[in-house]
Order: structure tokens, then sequence, then C-alpha cells
């Protein structure tokens, strides 16, 4: 096996090989059952990773789930750029506003200016932690599907949704036709270009 | 010895929003006369192109970071003397050590306030 794959040898291989020892030399194993005990724990084990790594829907992880968070994440950077570009224009405009007023004045509306563009920093702050966070998805992404690929896992299409993750769309576990109770609605703000706007809410009402 | 507040000061950071808070900061201190960079490649350029003052510059940008830009400034005959603070989220011990033997005069972790600043700029080009 080694000489046609090299050293990365997959579960699959490895499983494939304990079936053929144990099946071809199942007249062997009768005479000598305690020779095969460890092919017949590893062909068991193999079985039972595979069967977990099916049950945790790895293929949910990668096409759902972590483009999802990514996708957040990058709404959230967008947002708070967007709330602290308001937040400066706001405060630049005061500090223009508070030129020409009495001295006493200018002062106080100064110090508030400065209070708002020290606490803006924020935004910076942030948008580095989240770029951590998105390399971490990123590399959670890049371990599951090398895991995936190193079994052979393949999707099972009759399979039913995977759980959602805490926090994310609980539509996805709804079977088809099933009617979506209150907890079902509820999946948080929706992403830029997704969800009705506030003129198709209205549209509902005139 | 007292500062020129018509001085030249260039600051530099990949985030347009901190480039705005330093700018007004900096505004506020009675700096008027700043310009603004997105990395350590552009602010090279500026600082070869004018003399300035003062360079107030972040790490953690692309192609060139802010150390890179610092040992480039420093290893440039013509303006190795400027003074040079580095404001950045990059609050590692080794991070400081390495930013100093490169020559930075001083560095300011973010996020930082109005008082800080004036307070390492007051050490770097004096008081104010």
């Amino acid at each position: 096996m080694r000489d046609t794959n090299g050293e990365r040898v997959s579960l699959n291989d490895a499983a494939g090989v304990a079936s053929l020892v144990l099946g071809s030399e199942r007249d062997a194993m009768a005479a000598e059952p305690v020779d095969h005990k460890d092919l017949r724990h590893l062909a068991n084990y193999v079985r039972h990773a595979k069967d977990a790594v099916a049950a945790a829907r790895p293929e949910a992880i990668l096409i759902d789930q972590v483009p999802m968070a990514m996708a957040e994440l990058v709404a959230v950077v967008a947002a708070t750029e967007e709330a602290t570009g308001v937040f400066l224009e706001a405060a630049e405009q005061l500090d223009i506003l508070s030129e020409g007023l009495p001295r006493e004045i200018t002062a106080k509306l100064t110090a508030i200016t400065t209070a708002i563009y020290e606490a803006s920093g924020f935004q910076d702050i942030t948008g580095q932690r989240i770029s951590k966070v998105q390399g971490f998805l990123k590399e959670i992404e890049d371990k599951v599907a090398k895991m995936t690929d190193a079994i052979g896992y393949q999707p099972d299409p009759d399979a039913p949704p995977s759980e959602p993750a805490p926090g994310a769309a609980p539509r996805a576990a709804m079977g088809p036709g099933s009617e979506p109770g209150d907890e079902d609605l509820l999946d948080g703000p929706a992403l830029p270009g997704t969800g009705a706007t506030q003129e198709d809410i209205d549209a509902l009402f005139d | 010895m007292s500062v020129d507040k018509s001085m030249h000061i260039l600051i530099v950071d990949d985030y347009k929003t901190m480039l705005r808070i330093i700018r007004n900061l900096l505004k506020q201190l009675g700096f008027e006369n700043v310009d603004e960079a997105t990395d350590g490649t552009a602010a090279l350029q500026k600082i070869r192109e004018r003399p300035y003052g003062l360079v107030i510059s972040d790490w953690n940008m692309e192609p060139m970071t802010g150390i890179e830009l610092l040992r480039e400034v420093r290893a440039d005959e013509k303006v190795k003397g400027t003074p040079f603070i580095m404001v950045t989220a990059e609050s590692k011990t080794e991070n400081v050590i390495a930013a100093k033997q490169a020559g930075v005069n001083n560095y300011i972790v973010k996020p930082f306030n109005a008082e800080t600043l004036k307070r390492k700029m007051n050490s770097v080009i004096g008081d104010f």
C-alpha cells in the first residue's frame, strides 16, 4: 500500500486491507484466532471512526457553518466601521462648531470630542481581533477538509439536515414542509443583501 | 526649546479610521500639517520627498510593515534622524525590544488616549 500511496495511507485503505486479510484467511483465522484479533479490532476501530465522522456531518461545517461564520464576522467589521465613521463625523462637526465659541465652552466641547475620538479606536482593535478569529476559522476549515479527505468520507445524500450551530439559523434544522415554530423564526440580524428591507416590510402593510 | 506646531507630521496606518482618529487628536493638540499613508512603502516615499518633524506609524501593515519602514528610515542617511513613534496593538515585550533595536523613539500601545499621545510626543519632540 505504501508503495502505491507513499507515506499517506487513508483509514479507508487500512480498513480495506484489514477486511481483505480477515476475509481471505478466515479458515486460517479459525485455526489461529488470537493472531487475527488485532486486525478485527482495527477494522472495528476504523468503522467506528468513520461512523463518528459521518455523525458530525463535516460537510455542514465546510459548506454551511464556517462560511456563514466568516460572513457574519465580515458584516460585524463593516457595521462597526460604518458606525464609527458616523461618530467621527459628528465629533468633527462639533469641533468645527466649537471654533469661535467662548474659550470655556470650546474646552468643554473639545474634551467631549476627544473622548469620542479615543473611544472610536475600538474599531481598529476589534477589527484585528476579528481577523484573528477568521484565521482560526480558516484553519478549522482546512483541518476538517484534510480529515474528511484522509478517511475518504463521502456525505450521505439521504441523511437528514444537520442541527444548526448555536446561534445559527434554526430554520436549517426544519424538515421540508414542516411549519416553523416561534423559535424557528428567530435568525438574528440578516447579512447585508439578505432578508427583507424596511421597504419590503412596508409593502406588506400597504 | 519650543516645538514648532507648523511642523509636518506623517501618520501611517492601514485602518483609515485610525488615521482619522490620530489626525483629529493631533489637530486638537495644535498640529494641523498632517499627511497620511496607508502602508510603509507609501510612507517611505513621502518621507524621502519632504522632511517630517515626526512620523507616527502602525506596525502591522502590508506590503511594508511599520518596523520595516523604521529600518528603512534609519538606514537612509538623508532621513535617518526623523523622530519616529510606533502606535500599535502589538504589545509583546519582544515587539517593543525589536522596535527599540530598530531605532524607534517611543512606543504607544493601542488602544491609547490623547494624554498618552501627548506625553509620548513631548518625550520625542519636546514640550508643547
